[in-house]
C-alpha cells in the first residue's frame, strides 16, 4: 500500500503560498511580454467601476437627496461598492482562468493537473495570476477606503474598523474562490454548457446590489444557499454596523459549509472528467 | 530513491485487473434535419475504449505500450495515471486505486504528453520547471543539479532561457521531458514522445529513456506508433487492440513470432505491365506474397530468413528499379497479432505474469 | 457582376444556415448563449428600481411618485422593453473573428472566391433571426404573466420604426465589433476592447438606466451616438414617448454612423489584410 499523506495543514498552507508566488512571477513576466494587454484590461476594469459608480450616482440624484436603496443611503452604498470592486479584483487578480475552465475541459486540458501532487482546483484554477488585477486592485480598495471616508465617524467607529475591515476583506476573498469555483463545477456535467458562466453573471448581478432590493425569498437564497452575499452585502454591513452582532459572527460559517459542499461536488466532477479521446 | 529501495515487497508499480473505459458519445446525424433531430432528441452511442485490461507492472519494468489508434493507449495510460476512473475493474498505482492517489503518491509519477504540452507556452521552459519545482518541493540544489544534467543529457541547455513556443518540436519535447523528470519520479508514463520529430532527437530522447532506467531504476510506459522507439528503449512490449491486449511479452518473443516478415518494396518501370500470375508464382516457393500495388511499385511480403534467396529472384520475373527493405508496418504487425490471437482463441503467449517476473 | 450579384444572396443563406447549426450543437449552451442572453440584468435593474420608487414615495409603494421623468409603472415598461431590445442587440461575443485571424484560420477563406465579410454577415443574419423568435418569445411569456404592467407597443408604426432603430443599431454595433476584433491584425489581445466597448454601449445606450433619465447634459451627449438610438429611444417608441420626428432623426444618426462604422470596416481590414501572416502564436 502506498503512503499515506500526512495531515500536515501548515505545510500544506506554505506548499499553497509558495505555488501562489510562482504564479504570481510567471503572472508578472508574461505580463511584461503583453503590455498593451496589462493597460487595457486596467482600463477595462476602470470602466466598469466607473459605470457603476455613474450609475448610483445618477438613481441616488433622482431624488431630493433623501432617496435610499432598501434602506442603504448614497455613502452606504459607495461602501457596497467598494466590496463589490476588491471582489471583482480580487477575481480578476487571482481567478481568472476560471473563464477557460468549459473549453479546458472539453479538450482535455486538466490532465496534467491530475497528476499534480495538490488540489488540482486549487493548481487549476489560481495559475492566472493577473498583475493588472492587482493594479485594479489597488484602485478598488482606494475606493473602499475613500467610502469609507464618509461613513466615518458619523457612523463607524475608526477602532472598530481595525478588525471589521480585515475580517470583511477575508470573506470576500474566501467567498469569491468558492464561489467561482462553484459556478463551474456545473461544466462537469453540461460540458461546454455556459451554464456556469451564466449563473456566474445572475448571481454575480444580483450579489452586485443590495440583497434587501429582492424578494425575501431569494436574498435568503442569496445569503444562505448560494451565498454571493459574501464578496458584497455581508462585508459592507459588517464593517458598516448593520448586522446584528450574533448573525455577523455566525455567518462565515455558512461560507465555510458552502465551501466543504463545493470541495465535495468538485471531486465528484472529476469523476465525469474524461479528458479528450486520444 | 535507488532502484534497489523500489523492489522487495512492496506492491507492483501498476496493476489493472478488469479494466473497462467506456464513454458515452452522441451520435449526430448530417445535415440541418439532423441538427434538428439532435437538439430534440440525441441518439447516445458508448464507445468502449479499454474492455477489460489485465496488466501487471512491476518497479523497474520499462513497458512499450504500442496499438493502431484508437487501440486504447492513451486511455490505458489516462485510467493508470488517474486523470480518469475506470468505468468497471481497478487500476492501482503503488497499490493504490489510481484515481484516489495522495499527493505522496503523485509526486511519485510524472506524465509527459507527446500532443499536449505541460510548460507555459510563453515563457522560457526555466520559468516553468521553477513552477514544478514549488509544486514538487524539490530543494534549490537538487533542482539546479537536475535541470543542468537532464538538459545537458537531451542537448538543450542553451536553450533553458528561450520562450517555449519558439523553440523547435524536438526541442519544446525534450523540455517537457526534463520536467517530468525534475522531481525523480519512480512512474513516468511517456504518451507518444517521439511523435513528429526527427531522427536526430528520436535518438537522444531514446537514449536518455534507456540512461534513466538503468541508473535510477526508473519504471516506465512509454507508448508509440514507433516501433523503433519501443525496441529501443523498453524491454517488455504490450499490444492493445480495440481496447484489449493482444500480446503482453518481451521483444525477442514478439519478433520471434511476428516480426519475422519483412516488406520488400520494388520499384519497377511504371509502363511495363506487372504479370501478376507470373510473380505469384515466383514467389510461392519463398512463402512471399503480394502485400500491395501501386503505381511504379509493387509490396511483397516474405519471412526475413528467407529474404536473401527471394531478393535475386525478383529480378528475373520484375523490371527492377530500385528496392527497399523494411520491417512490416506496425499496422500490419497488429492486424498480424489479432489475426493469430484470434484464430488461437487468445492472445499470443507469454501473456501472463511468469513473463513480467523475467524482465522485471 | 450580376452572376456575382445573384450568388451573394445564396452564399448568405447557406453562411446563415451553417453558423446555425453551430451555435445548437450543444443543446444547454445553445439556451444559455441564445436564449437566456440578456434577460438577467434587466431583471435587477427592475428590483433596484422598485426599492428607490418604494424609498421616494412610502406612502404608495412608489406607484405615484416621478424620478427623472418617468413613474415607476413607465420603468416596468422600460425594464420590459429592455429584455426584449436587448436580445435583438448584437453581442461582443457573436463574431469570434479576433481568434481567427491569431490562429490564422483567416487563411482558408481567403483564397476561396468570395468575400470573407459574407461568412460574418451571415453570422449576423443568423443571430438576429434566431433572436427575433427568442425576443417574440420574450416579449409573449411576459405579456401573457404581466399583461396589465407589460410593455405593449402603442402602434404597428411605432414597432416597425422601433425595430428598424433596433436592426440599424445593431448593425453598427456588428461592425464596431468587426473594426475591434480586426484589431487583431495588430495586437495580442483584443477580448477586453470588446468588454469595454460592451460596458460604454450598455451605459450610453441606456441598458443600466434609461438615457433619457439621465442628467440633461448626459442625455444630450448620448443622443448623438447610435447606441441611445438603439435601446433607450426604439423602447420610449413603443411606449410612445417619442414620436415620427425623433424616428426620422434617430434613422439619420444611426445610417450617418453606420456609413461611417462601415468605411473605418473597410480601412481597418484592408489594412490589417496586408499585414496578416497566416498564423498566430
Amino acid at each position: 500500500m502506498g503512503s499515506r499523506t500526512k495531515w500536515d495543514p501548515l505545510g500544506r498552507i506554505a506548499w499553497g503560498l509558495r505555488v501562489q508566488g510562482r504564479y504570481l512571477r510567471i503572472g508578472f513576466v508574461r505580463k511584461s511580454q503583453f503590455r498593451w494587454e496589462f493597460v487595457n484590461q486596467v482600463v477595462m476594469d476602470v470602466l466598469f467601476y466607473v459605470s457603476f459608480v455613474l450609475t448610483f450616482d445618477i438613481l441616488y440624484g433622482l431624488g431630493d437627496g433623501g432617496l435610499t436603496l432598501a434602506g442603504w443611503t448614497y455613502e452606504e452604498m459607495r461602501v457596497y461598492l467598494g466590496m463589490v470592486f476588491v471582489a471583482d479584483s480580487l477575481h480578476m487578480t487571482f481567478l481568472g482562468q476560471q473563464w477557460h475552465f468549459g473549453n479546458d475541459l472539453k479538450d482535455g486540458r486538466l490532465d496534467s493537473f491530475r497528476v499534480r501532487p495538490g488540489s488540482t482546483a486549487y493548481l487549476y484554477f489560481f495559475q492566472r495570476f493577473s498583475p493588472e488585477g492587482l493594479t485594479n486592485l489597488v484602485l478598488a480598495v482606494g475606493w473602499l477606503v475613500y467610502a469609507l471616508i464618509g461613513v466615518v465617524p458619523e457612523q463607524v467607529e475608526p477602532l472598530s474598523l481595525l478588525w471589521t475591515l480585515p475580517a470583511a476583506l477575508a470573506v470576500v476573498a474566501w467567498s469569491q474562490a468558492f464561489l467561482t469555483i462553484a459556478y463551474n463545477v456545473s461544466e462537469f456535467w453540461l460540458t461546454h454548457s455556459d451554464v456556469g458562466h451564466l449563473v456566474q453573471t445572475f448571481v454575480s448581478t444580483f450579489g452586485e446590489r443590495p440583497l434587501e432590493v429582492y424578494p425575501s425569498g431569494l436574498t435568503r437564497f442569496l445569503i444562505f444557499v448560494l451565498p454571493v452575499a459574501g464578496f458584497g452585502w455581508y462585508p459592507a454591513s459588517l464593517v458598516l454596523g448593520r448586522l446584528d452582532p450574533l448573525f455577523a459572527a455566525a455567518y462565515p460559517l455558512v461560507l465555510v459549509a458552502f465551501a466543504v459542499g463545493v470541495v465535495f461536488v468538485f471531486r465528484r466532477g472529476l469523476a465525469r472528467y474524461e479528458s479528450a479521446l486520444g | 530513491m535507488s532502484s534497489a529501495a523500489r523492489t522487495g515487497s512492496e506492491p507492483p508499480a501498476l496493476e489493472a485487473r478488469g479494466v473497462r473505459k467506456v464513454f458515452r458519445t452522441f451520435e449526430r446525424a448530417p445535415g440541418l434535419r439532423g441538427i434538428f433531430k439532435n437538439f430534440v432528441a440525441r441518439d447516445s452511442i458508448e464507445v468502449v475504449a479499454l474492455d477489460g485490461v489485465d496488466l501487471v507492472v512491476q518497479r523497474g519494468e520499462t513497458v512499450g505500450l504500442i496499438g493502431a489508434n484508437g487501440a486504447g493507449k492513451t486511455t490505458l495510460v489516462k485510467v493508470l495515471t488517474g486523470i480518469v476512473p475506470a468505468t468497471d475493474g481497478v487500476a492501482r498505482l503503488l497499490g493504490r486505486d489510481s484515481f484516489h492517489l495522495t499527493n505522496d503518491e503523485k509526486g511519485r509519477l510524472a506524465l509527459v504528453m507527446g500532443q499536449k504540452s505541460q510548460l507555459w507556452w510563453d515563457l522560457p521552459p526555466l520559468d516553468s520547471f521553477k513552477l514544478l519545482k514549488e509544486i514538487y518541493s524539490i530543494d534549490d540544489a537538487t533542482f539546479e543539479a537536475r535541470v543542468a544534467e537532464y538538459a545537458a543529457m537531451l542537448d538543450v541547455e542553451d536553450r533553458l532561457k528561450i520562450q517555449l513556443r519558439q523553440l523547435s518540436l524536438g526541442q519544446r519535447m525534450k523540455m517537457e521531458i526534463v520536467g517530468a523528470f525534475l522531481h525523480d519520479p519512480e512512474i513516468v508514463f511517456l504518451d507518444e514522445p517521439t511523435i513528429g520529430l526527427d531522427l536526430v532527437s528520436r535518438e537522444t530522447i531514446r537514449q536518455f529513456l534507456v540512461r534513466l532506467a538503468e541508473t535510477q531504476g526508473v519504471t516506465y510506459v512509454l507508448t508509440s506508433h514507433d516501433l523503433e522507439d519501443i525496441e529501443e528503449t523498453c524491454r517488455r512490449i504490450v499490444v492493445l487492440d480495440s481496447g484489449r491486449i493482444a500480446f503482453d511479452g518481451d521483444l525477442a518473443s514478439l519478433t520471434r513470432q511476428v516480426t519475422g516478415r519483412r516488406a520488400v518494396e520494388v520499384h519497377v518501370d511504371p509502363h511495363t505491365p506487372i504479370d501478376d500470375a507470373r510473380v505469384r508464382a515466383e514467389l510461392a516457393p519463398f512463402g512471399a506474397e503480394i502485400g500491395g500495388r501501386a503505381a511504379g511499385s509493387i509490396t511483397i511480403l516474405v519471412d526475413a530468413e528467407r529474404l536473401v534467396d527471394l531478393v535475386p529472384r525478383l529480378f528475373n520475373v520484375l523490371d527492377v528499379r530500385d528496392l527497399s527493405i523494411d520491417r512490416q508496418p506496425l499496422e500490419h504487425l497488429v492486424k498480424e497479432i489479432y489475426r493469430r490471437s484470434d484464430r488461437a482463441g487468445a492472445a499470443l503467449a507469454p501473456r501472463a505474469e511468469d513473463g513480467r517476473e523475467e524482465s522485471a | 457582376m450580376s452572376a456575382l450579384a445573384a450568388r451573394y444572396p445564396r452564399l448568405l443563406g447557406r453562411t446563415v444556415g451553417y453558423e446555425f447549426r453551430k451555435r445548437i450543437q450543444f443543446r444547454t449552451g445553445f439556451f444559455v448563449r441564445e436564449v437566456l442572453y440578456g434577460v438577467v440584468e434587466p431583471l435587477v435593474m427592475l428590483f433596484v428600481y422598485a426599492a428607490l420608487y418604494r424609498s421616494a414615495d412610502a406612502g404608495d409603494g412608489g406607484a405615484g411618485a416621478s424620478l427623472g421623468g418617468w413613474t415607476f409603472d413607465e420603468i416596468v415598461q422600460y425594464v420590459a422593453g429592455l429584455m426584449v431590445v436587448r436580445k435583438l442587440v448584437f453581442h461582443n461575443r457573436g463574431l469570434e473573428l479576433a481568434n481567427e485571424i491569431f490562429e490564422g484560420r483567416v487563411t482558408k477563406y481567403l483564397v476561396m472566391p468570395f468575400r470573407f465579410f459574407v461568412l460574418l454577415q451571415g453570422r449576423f443574419v443568423q443571430y438576429t433571426l434566431l433572436q427575433i423568435f427568442s425576443a417574440a418569445a420574450v416579449w409573449g411569456i411576459g405579456y401573457a404573466a404581466f399583461t396589465e404592467r407589460w410593455i405593449v407597443p402603442v402602434s404597428g408604426t411605432a414597432t416597425i420604426q422601433a425595430l428598424t432603430l433596433v436592426l440599424m443599431g445593431s448593425y453598427c454595433c456588428f461592425l464596431l465589433y468587426f473594426v475591434i476584433n480586426a484589431l487583431a491584425f495588430w495586437l495580442d489581445v483584443v477580448w477586453s476592447l470588446l468588454v469595454m466597448a460592451w460596458f460604454v454601449i450598455s451605459f450610453t445606450g441606456g441598458a443600466l438606466v434609461p438615457v433619457s433619465q439621465m442628467p440633461e447634459p448626459f442625455f444630450r451627449v448620448f443622443s448623438a451616438f447610435f447606441p441611445y438610438w438603439t435601446i433607450t429611444a426604439p423602447i420610449e417608441l413603443l411606449m410612445g414617448r417619442l414620436d415620427a420626428s425623433d424616428f426620422q432623426r434617430g434613422f439619420l444618426v444611426l445610417a450617418l454612423q453606420l456609413l461611417l462604422l462601415e468605411l473605418l470596416r473597410r480601412v481597418v481590414w484592408r489594412r490589417g489584410l496586408a499585414r496578416y501572416v497566416g498564423a498566430g502564436m
